[in-house]
């Protein structure tokens, strides 16, 4: 299916990244110009999984032929991908395919204890696109027919059974095996279940027999070996491996794209937390980046260091058809708070409710758009605190970062770059002081899979600002009263064309338009206020201007909003007008 | 929304069972083309706990073969001892499935019947699975359904398309598929329900009700939404033309492959059809549309411009889109994303 040349190429190899979201395809072009790899093109088309298309190629096809009218270079020819790239400039030497479309993986976790390994079989799974769709473990009091029963119900494509730490003797795990063995068995022909096993290391031999030959059983270490130790790399990786085939190796039309293609495809969440890790390797020793998706389909966190990634996939959050789950954990009225509009329970439930039946939808009344970006706060927040292990947090900030890298259709389609740090603020409340930017164009996943094969393109596309610069945050903690002062801030463009001087009172959100070019911003907190250096301990920052600019968020942490309704919803349209409308 | 047309359906059985009917055959709404033994529920006898054997044992003393009918009495091990025998005798009913870990395992059936649900010829027969019945009718896409099927004469239960369904009308609803705009209270579902209605096409219900609506175990499509916003004009209208006509409904959730629900009113082939148009029909200049979000929700209109770029929408955003204009002649920019065509 691909046009080819057998004449290997000599120069600098071009890219051609296509991403398969859930609503849309974005492909992009990465090839040398001057010298350096820079971002040639990108376009989009609809994505084409589901009816009536039922054919991701189409989609993937449309965009390609879109970015070939745009750039006037030819890369498809018959609906073939034209490579490698050729001396008149046509073609691409590679395609990389990255995908976050294909369903989610349909599990069912059974483990011992609720707190230790459940609760670490929860976050590997959390590792992939996957939906938890029922849980067996100590505390449930379903018996062995009705737990059998679920398995037959559910259909489910993997069932995680964890438990025990290494060398313990409990035999309520082989009991559980039994009955999911049982189970999986009563499903043969109707659906070929696959079953993970990362528990006590003691009982494995066990639970193989258990199992015996027809099911296709995985072993990988104990998620939790102790109780004070938790390793889920290896289970995590197998996960992975279940999750690609059986749901992307499974995709309409994927055999046509894996043709053009010598790489295995990607999912973008994992593409997404190399490219936020390759953020935390440039940021100064320990600093962390923290990478947020809120996607149609999902929500993903990204905990970034130089040595390490934390990825937390929520496939039961979403702005789509996920969007209904978030009334299981947040009620209407705590989502109706973060408006200004005086809104009732069932408005919120209809709302949630309709966009669920109609995922792709955009608002079209004001009403409506604050409404849906007061869920967008309330889907991170479900989404952040219930991850407290990976966020190290027990309550809902997560552990303070350098850089907050954005992403999704739900910060795309909002009108004012002002309202995404809005959401963001509110929703993640974090502290200290830290750089926030916008994947508009949806290169960050085609980057972090760049990276691995051509850093050096990965690191020279960055250079050529192909993500929008929102700007700045500080937020200092602390306690004071509202109108007492917090933080004197000066500001002096590095043209030394501009300064500004100026205090910030308790329980502002101050916006500091910043001059084009970098600014020297000096920061001088109060003594019982801390902007992450210590109480009372001051910086200076030399920052690029941002779209947003410098923005002081001297509201408090946690956030509070009055009880009284007039006053809370005057806050509200405050913060609202603060950050620019 | 598509009118008198050819359209082809599949319809085949939830297990392997036996096809019924044969290709070029008539069948009508309620005859029966397919029907299996659908595994209902199975049972755990706990062999080897009961007779404090090993597992390995149990297999020893079985005196049932896989796939065997078992009725409650029959004897399901028998082991020799020195003064006669000693004997497990079956509780319960069912077909032995096999012995997992010394438990004895049976699955209880019951029949499944598959109706053709409309007036269709049957095209194809796909052995021990289903059908595929080519049917003139009216084909309505909904956008939510509540998993079930239905079949009845179609009955209008709305004056208007935005009123509530209220109680005290309805009557008179016996196998009947009853047409409504709004539904705002649970006990109006089981009321219908309890008046013996086939099946409810509803333009929305309110959160409270959709939430619930499934476990009512009727069928019901939704063909506009969540809320109070009731039925677009054009369908409200079609289904007012067909009053009295049949109709089936296949409620289906809408999946994540994007199969939506579909009301189908069967018509009579000899007033001739149209074949069924291409699946994927790109917006074009003179197509109407139905407006899907708030404020102009439900509304019926008709592209006269589209836009080749991305263009701002009012509130700001950037979308790529069409400008449509409505019934009372005004004009406005709506994003695709927010448009379902009418074809």
């Amino acid at each position: 299916m691909t046009e080819r040349e057998t004449t290997p190429p000599t120069r600098p190899e071009s890219y051609l990244i296509a991403e398969c979201g859930n609503t849309y395809t974005t492909v992009l072009l990465f090839d040398v110009v001057d010298g350096c790899y820079r971002l040639i093109g990108r376009s989009t088309a609809p994505t084409t999984i589901i009816t009536p298309w039922s054919n991701l190629a189409e989609g993937i096809q449309e965009a390609i032929t879109r970015l070939a009218d745009a750039t006037g270079r030819r890369l498809i020819s018959n609906k073939k991908l034209v490579t490698p790239a050729r001396d008149d400039s046509s073609g691409v030497d590679h395609f990389i395919f990255i995908v976050s479309a294909a369903a989610p993986l349909n599990t069912i976790l059974v483990g011992l204890s609720e707190d230790v390994s459940l609760t670490s079989a929860r976050r590997a799974l959390h590792t992939v696109y996957a939906n938890e769709v029922d849980t067996f473990g100590l505390a449930d009091s379903r018996n062995e027919e009705e737990q059998v029963a679920a398995i037959i119900a559910h259909k489910p494509d993997l069932i995680f059974l964890t438990g025990g730490t290494d060398g313990g003797a409990d035999q309520r795990l082989a009991n559980f095996a039994r009955t999911v063995s049982l189970g999986v068995n009563m499903l043969m022909g109707a659906k070929q279940v696959s079953v993970l096993y990362a528990g006590n290391i003691k009982l494995r031999e066990q639970i193989k027999q258990i199992m015996g030959e027809i099911v296709p059983l995985h072993v990988a270490a104990n998620v939790r070996p102790n109780l004070q130790t938790e390793q889920l790399d290896d289970a995590a990786q197998m996960i992975g491996e279940v999750y690609e085939k059986l749901k992307i190796r499974e995709l309409p039309g994927i055999h046509i794209i894996r043709e053009w293609s010598q790489y295995a495809p990607l999912p973008t969440a994992r593409a997404f937390a190399s490219i936020v890790q390759y953020f935390a390797a440039m940021q100064p020793s320990g600093a962390r980046v923290l990478g947020l998706e809120v996607g149609t389909e999902s929500v993903v966190l990204v905990s970034a260091t130089a040595d390490q990634a934390d990825l937390t996939i929520r496939s039961d959050l979403g702005m789509g058809r996920p969007i209904s789950n978030l009334l299981k954990h947040s009620k209407a009225s705590a989502i109706a708070r973060w408006t200004a509009e005086q809104i009732d329970d069932e408005t919120v439930r209809d709302y949630i409710y309709n966009k669920a039946l109609h995922p792709q939808t955009m608002a079209m009344s004001e009403s409506d758009l604050h409404l849906e970006q007061a869920i967008v706060r309330e889907l991170i927040r479900t989404a952040v605190c219930d991850t407290p292990l990976d966020w190290q947090i027990a309550d809902p900030s997560p552990a303070p970062f350098r850089m907050l890298l954005l992403r999704g259709l739900a910060f795309n389609t909002m009108p004012r770059l002002g309202q995404v740090v809005a959401t963001v603020l509110d929703a993640l409340q974090p502290t200290g002081i830290f750089g926030i930017a916008l994947d508009e164009l949806g290169v960050l996943p085609a980057l972090g899979a760049l990276s691995a094969l051509e850093p050096m393109a990965a690191v020279q596309t960055l250079e050529s600002k192909v993500l929008t610069d929102l700007g700045w945050v500080v937020v200092p903690v602390g306690r004071g009263q509202s109108g007492q002062k917090v933080l004197h801030v000066s500001i002096e463009s590095e043209d030394q064309q501009t300064q500004y001087e100026g205090d910030v009172e308790f329980g502002t959100l101050e916006v500091f338009f910043l001059n084009k070019g970098r600014s020297k911003v000096t920061l001088k907190p109060e003594r019982r206020f801390d902007i992450g250096l210590g109480p009372g301990k001051g910086t200076t920052i030399h920052v690029s201007s941002g779209r947003v600019g410098l923005v002081v968020d001297a509201r408090g942490r946690p956030l509070q909003l009055p009880q009284d309704e007039i006053a809370r919803r005057s806050l509200i349209r405050q913060w609202y007008f603060d950050m620019g409308g | 929304m598509k009118s008198q047309l050819r359209l082809r359906r599949e319809r085949m059985l939830p297990e392997p069972g036996d096809v019924v009917v044969s290709p070029g055959q008539e069948v009508s709404p309620v005859q029966v083309v397919a029907r299996t033994h659908r595994p209902t529920r199975f049972r755990i006898v706990p062999a080897s706990e009961l007779w404090h054997i090993s597992p390995d044992e149990v297999v020893e003393y079985l005196q049932v073969s896989e796939g065997t009918a078992v009725q409650q009495g029959d004897v399901l091990l028998q082991k020799k001892q020195l003064l006669g025998k000693k004997t497990l005798e079956s509780p319960i009913e069912g077909t032995f499935f096999g012995v997992n870990h010394g438990r004895l395992i049976f699955q209880q059936y019951e029949w499944f019947e598959l109706r053709a649900l409309v007036n269709a010829r049957v095209v194809n027969a796909i052995p021990k699975r289903g059908i595929v019945l080519e049917i003139v009718g009216t084909q309505i896409q909904g956008v939510w359904g509540s998993g079930k099927e239905g079949y009845g004469r179609l009955k209008m239960r709305a004056t208007a398309e935005t009123n509530p369904l209220l109680k005290d009308e309805i009557s008179d609803v016996e196998g009947a598929i009853v047409v409504a705009a709004v539904v705002n209270n649970l006990d109006i579902l089981r009321h219908l329900q309890q008046e013996g209605a086939s099946g409810l096409i509803v333009g929305s219900l309110t959160a409270n009700v959709h939430t619930k609506a499934a476990s009512i175990g009727l069928p019901i499509i939704i063909t506009d939404g969540v809320g109070t916003q009731g039925m677009a004009r054009s369908v409200f209208d079609l289904l007012r033309d067909h009053e009295g006509h049949d109709v089936a409904l296949f409620a289906r959730k809408p999946d994540y492959w994007g199969n939506r629900p579909e009301i189908i009113i069967s018509h009579d082939a000899a007033g001739g059809a149209s074949d069924t148009p291409g699946a994927y029909h790109p917006p074009v200049v003179g197509q109407r549309v139905r407006i899907l979000r708030a404020p102009y929700q439900s509304q019926v209109g008709e592209i006269i411009h589209l836009y080749q770029h991305l263009r701002g929408t009012e509130l700001g955003m950037k979308a790529h889109g069409a400008d449509v204009k409505l019934a009372d002649g005004s004009v406005i920019f709506v994003p695709y994303a927010n448009l379902d065509t009418i074809v």
